[in-house]
């Protein structure tokens, strides 16, 4: 039986066991430390106040949550070159290509393991160390998990220190928006440039993210720039910064998906033209 | 195995397969190696050792049975012994002569020569 | 059947390939030989679609190489000469990249493995670039393709495994399979080659079976200064040994000397290409 050169099932299921092992391989013990990281953290917290303050103490959730942020920045942007950077070398890129699975097979057990299983089992890992961190030292207070769930479901009032919690809980949507634009910058630079990857890749988002600026703005705002915004009332101010911020929303979530969606054209491109 | 280089590779399989049924090594009705696994043993193209099988076919050496293989003839040893016969008249023997003319050597001391090796 | 038609292709300026055509048949172990830098290795590479062409097509069993198609890589494999150490071991590595192949047979790996007398539970990055090299031929061999492309395979293999891979090359390739050797070390091929494409710059020098060969061309081993009018295209004389590469004229069937052979085209291209094209 002939199989579909575009994609079959079983030798999708084959590619993406062999993706998984590549992946555990070259970031299996990386991403055991940065599930570790908030315990590692409780741990040195606790170490360096006894030597400073003579007593122990234990990270209290405003302490972990940012952390957890920590996480997840350095795995955007070890990640992608760690897990995909040998498609650059000529001998393991060869391998890789001249491996019988299809490209949409290959790209999309790429997603998969950029976009949502690495991303899920740090995220994941990290929030369960950090539930058995509360569980076993109550000093800690509540786990993020709990936390988050309270403030979702009782619509617990949160305090100022919950702070950098909102926007999880306002937007469910957030792993599948900003979450790609993190680490999809970082899988393109992982298989464009040959060393120094995520480096090369941070300075390209500066350098884009100038020039955006120095071309948006003006767009943007250009009635505030040159001084013809005139309000003449407090109303009109408010309506017209509310509209403004209205703008900014419209923008961000339309580049949002663009930004994404041109990334992962340029992702699949990338990996059909390669050549060795 | 070795090859020399006075005749092509072909034709020194040829002889080989044909040397080892006359000391004995290989007996009529035996069946031979495969193409494939006496190139293997000597590290020749399976392609020339089709030339040497297909030689020794036409010479009625051996034989194919389609699907089994490659067998030696029963009258192999008849057959080889007819062509070197043969060949030596044809072809060795008269160098001999030639050569036996340039020095100048009497037939008479030649076939003296003959019956005392015998 | 590979068919390739005014192939071109370039890194820059000076192109390597200029409208090269050249068809390659099942049941065949063809010999690529040229010199470092020729292009031997780029044409493997065209051929199993990790380049395109600038011009031209490869087109094998109709697949064009580039679009790297799953049904067409199954049925190839390349053995490149830089080859990769994985932290694992060779017996390991095998099953795992068998898996993409539905002919790999991993007994055979294993058998291969023990007739080139390495063994297959060693650790790959730990092995030396021979052993490694055999770990990667035995693997090409047992995923029984109908392409197999190996480039400078005899490289780094000491002489005990060069017999043993000639050996291997004979015993373990299907019978209707594809096969190119690419080498600059001739003497390795000695044998177990047939056809011989001769690559120069910009140009097939020489495509023919080594049938045809010693139609056209007579190699002669002995001292005689006797020539009959035929053309010595080469001759050598080396440490006691002597090799003339000359026009067949009484068409007398020898011994082919790859090395002697090469070096006869590469001094009389354009004479060898007329009297091979007639």
């Amino acid at each position: 039986m002939k199989k579909n050169n575009t994609f079959d099932l079983g030798r999708f299921g084959k590619y993406l066991i062999y993706d998984l092992n590549n992946c555990r391989v070259n970031f299996g013990i990386s991403m055991i430390i940065l599930i570790l990281m908030g315990i590692i953290t409780y741990f040195l917290t606790g170490i360096s106040s006894v030597v400073f303050l003579g007593k122990w103490v234990s990270t209290p959730i405003m302490g972990r949550i940012p952390i957890l942020g920590l996480s997840i920045l350095i795995m955007a942007i070890a990640m992608p070159s760690k897990c995909y950077g040998f498609l650059t070398d000529k001998g393991l890129g060869s391998q890789w290509l001249m491996l019988p699975a299809s490209k949409l097979e290959k790209f999309l057990s790429m997603m998969i393991m950029t976009l949502i299983v690495v991303p899920f089992l740090t995220i994941g890992g990290f929030l369960l160390c950090d539930w058995l961190l509360c569980i076993i030292d109550s000093n800690c207070g509540q786990s993020i998990v709990s936390t988050a769930c309270n403030i979702m479901s009782l619509g617990e009032i949160a305090t100022e220190e919950l702070a950098p919690l909102f926007p999880f809980i306002e937007n469910k949507w957030i792993l599948y928006d900003e979450m790609p634009q993190m680490i999809l910058p970082f899988v393109l630079g992982a298989i464009i440039f040959k060393r120094n990857k995520s480096a090369k890749t941070i300075l390209c988002l500066i350098m884009i993210g100038i020039i955006v600026g120095l071309v948006g703005t003006p767009l943007l705002f250009n009635s505030v720039l040159d001084g013809s915004l005139v309000c003449s009332s407090d109303e009109e101010a408010i309506e017209t910064i509310t509209s403004i911020g209205n703008n900014l929303i419209l923008v961000d979530t339309i580049s949002d998906s663009i930004i994404n969606i041109g990334l992962l054209v340029a992702i699949y491109l990338r990996i059909n033209h390669l050549k060795h | 195995m070795e090859f020399s280089e006075n005749k092509p590779i072909f034709v020194q399989i040829c002889d080989s397969v044909t040397e080892r049924i006359l000391n004995g090594k290989l007996s009529p009705g035996e069946r031979i190696s495969s193409v494939r696994e006496y190139g293997a043993q000597i590290g020749v193209n399976p392609n020339t050792v089709m030339r040497s099988y297909e030689r020794l076919t036409a010479e009625g050496i051996i034989y194919n049975k389609r699907g089994i293989g490659f067998f030696i003839a029963e009258d192999a040893i008849e057959k080889i012994l007819a062509k070197e016969r043969r060949e030596f008249l044809e072809k060795e023997l008269p160098e001999l002569c030639k050569r036996a003319k340039l020095l100048k050597i009497d037939p008479e001391d030649i076939v003296r020569t003959i019956y005392s090796l015998k | 059947m590979v068919e390739i038609k005014n192939l071109g292709f370039d890194y820059g300026k000076t192109p390597l390939f200029e409208n090269i055509s050249i068809t390659l048949t099942g049941g065949h172990i063809y010999g690529l030989l040229g010199e470092n830098g020729v292009g031997k290795t780029t044409l493997l590479t065209l051929l199993c679609g990790l380049k395109k062409p600038k011009s031209g097509t490869i087109r094998t069993d109709g697949y064009n190489p580039y679009n790297r198609e799953p049904s067409f890589l199954q049925d190839q494999y390349f053995l490149a000469d830089n080859i990769p150490a994985f932290n694992m071991k060779a017996c390991d590595f095998a099953k795992i990249n068998g898996k993409f192949r539905d002919r790999f047979d991993y007994e055979k790996f294993i058998t291969i493995m023990k007739e080139f007398d390495t063994d297959p539970s060693f650790m790959m990055n730990k092995m030396s670039y021979g052993q490694l090299k055999k770990c990667y031929i035995s693997f090409a061999l047992a995923c029984n393709v109908k392409y197999l492309y190996m480039d400078e395979p005899t490289n780094g293999l000491d002489i005990p495994s060069k017999t043993q891979f000639r050996s291997a090359i004979s015993k373990y390739t299907d019978e209707d399979a594809t096969i190119v050797i690419s080498t600059h070390q001739v003497r390795d091929l000695e044998n177990i080659i047939d056809p011989v494409i001769i690559l120069d710059n910009n140009d097939i020098l020489l495509n023919a079976s080594i049938e045809k060969i010693t139609e056209k061309l007579y190699f002669d081993y002995t001292y005689s200064d006797i020539e009959n009018g035929a053309k010595i295209l080469y001759e050598e004389n080396i440490a006691g040994s002597n090799i003339k590469v000359m026009t067949n004229k009484y068409e007398i069937e020898s011994k082919v000397n790859l090395e002697a052979l090469f070096n006869a085209v590469l001094r009389n291209k354009q004479f060898i290409k007329e009297i091979f094209n007639k």
